[in-house]
């Protein structure tokens, strides 16, 4: 497994994040636009060993930005990683992990982010905020099938 | 007649001077010559009364002489010059000139509003270039060729980080920069470019057409000439380093892709304070 920590110096909590997109297959996954997790294995599938190196730095890039972004010292993202801290373990709590699915437009900026639905319905706006919240910073290989697959663990440390 | 009065007034109140004005040896020789007057004002403290000052010297304790050397204080940054520098690994290491880095009193990153103090970690004896690090790598960790592949006339890209933004601005810069047709300017381990790049360009990335790490700026050599430390160099002294980089020769960006917004992807200001 792969977990990133970061630590999040207002409430000390940490999230560990790990991107699908650059994990050792088969958990590695580029998947096609508007298909399921299982779907994706079909044709346009891709794993990240076997995706173009481009394809695979801009997965980097992405995972970066977000995790910049759900570690970022403002009021949306505080109050989510409160949430995750008040609420892991319990049973209106987060889920250990959620697979995040991307999409981003061909300026960089985030498109359109799914997820499966926190039990709590403000942490999970809060979340698609914070995930649309910016420009990661480059343009997406043109050729790079959407959306991109991306797993975060959610790991808080009070 | 004033003047030697003047004179003697000075001299007569100047050994009563000490005593109220305290051990001030440097002052006091000053004011030998100032007069009294000036002599307190210095050391700010009350000036005498003409009363005073022409009295005769009166039996008193002198207080014990007080140190003058202060307390330990934070060194005064006289200067600051900034470079660029750019992320090798995923653990905050970062290559940059040498120059930039070199004996500077404190280091410190800056990247999209975030700064920390850097390590200086190794100087290249032979080469311009320079190991730092940080506790993290913010953004993408550079990936260099197996072998350097450029030839005379390559479009590569080169900027000092601070530049960047305006390029990105402008919906990116593919290529700023041609490989030289004397590909190292006579100096080995070198890569010229005719480059415009210019002040806080040290330390930074020559990217070619795939997104790798072809050179690493180094100085200027003439009006558009740029020399940059050829990545072979830079692979060798990274691995002395115990650092291990990302190698590939294949494109880490689209053909299409803004050299200019991989390269802030990579770099970071690195900005020298010197005492």
């Amino acid at each position: 497994m792969c977990f990133t920590h970061l630590t999040a110096a207002i409430v000390r909590a940490v999230i560990a994040l790990c991107a699908l997109a650059f994990l050792p297959a088969p958990t590695v996954s580029l998947a096609p636009a508007l298909s399921t997790p299982a779907a994706a294995q079909g044709l346009d599938y891709r794993e990240a060993g076997k995706a173009p190196p481009s394809w695979t730095q801009f997965a980097k890039l992405v995972k970066y930005r977000f995790e910049t972004w759900l570690m970022a010292d403002e009021p949306v993202a505080n109050r989510f990683r409160s949430y995750i801290v008040d609420h892991a373990g319990k049973e209106d709590g987060p889920p250990p992990s959620i697979v995040v699915r991307a999409w981003l437009n061909p300026d960089g900026t985030v498109e359109r982010v799914t997820f499966p639905p926190l039990p709590d319905p403000d942490a999970d706006e809060d979340l698609r905020v914070i995930l649309k919240r910016g420009n990661v910073g480059e343009a997406p290989p043109p050729e790079m099938l959407q959306p991109l697959n991306l797993s975060f663990a959610l790991n808080p440390k009070k | 007649m004033l003047l030697a009065q003047y004179m003697n007034e000075a001299v007569g109140i100047t050994g009563r001077k000490l005593t109220r004005c305290g051990p001030f040896g440097f002052v006091a020789s000053v004011g030998a010559v100032l007069g009294p007057v000036v002599l307190c004002f210095l050391a700010g403290l009350p000036s005498p009364s003409r009363a005073e000052m022409f009295a005769l010297p009166q039996p008193r304790r002198i207080a014990s002489p007080q140190p003058l050397a202060r307390g330990a204080e934070p060194p005064v940054i006289r200067s600051e010059t900034n470079g660029t520098a750019f992320f090798v690994d995923e653990s905050g290491d970062m290559l940059t000139a040498r120059h930039a880095v070199e004996g500077c009193a404190r280091v410190f990153v800056t990247k999209e509003g975030r700064y920390t103090a850097a390590r200086v970690v190794a100087l290249s004896a032979r080469f311009d270039i320079a190991l730092i690090k940080i506790p993290r790598t913010w953004g993408l960790a550079a990936v260099f060729p197996h072998s350097v592949t450029a030839v005379a006339n390559d479009m590569v890209f080169a900027a000092a980080y601070d530049t960047l933004p305006g390029m990105i601005g402008r919906s990116g810069v593919m290529a700023n920069a041609t490989v030289a047709a004397n590909l190292g300017g006579g100096e080995a381990g070198h890569l010229a470019m005719d480059s415009p790049v210019t002040f806080g360009a040290s330390g930074a990335p020559v990217l070619d057409s795939r997104g790798l790490v072809e050179g690493i700026v180094s100085r200027r050599t003439a009006v558009n000439r740029v020399l940059a430390v050829d990545a072979s160099e830079a692979k060798a002294f990274l691995g002395s380093n115990g650092i291990h980089i990302d190698e590939d020769d294949r494109p880490q960006m689209a053909g299409s892709g803004s050299r200019a917004n991989r390269a802030a992807s990579i770099s970071a200001r690195v900005t020298c304070l010197q005492n």
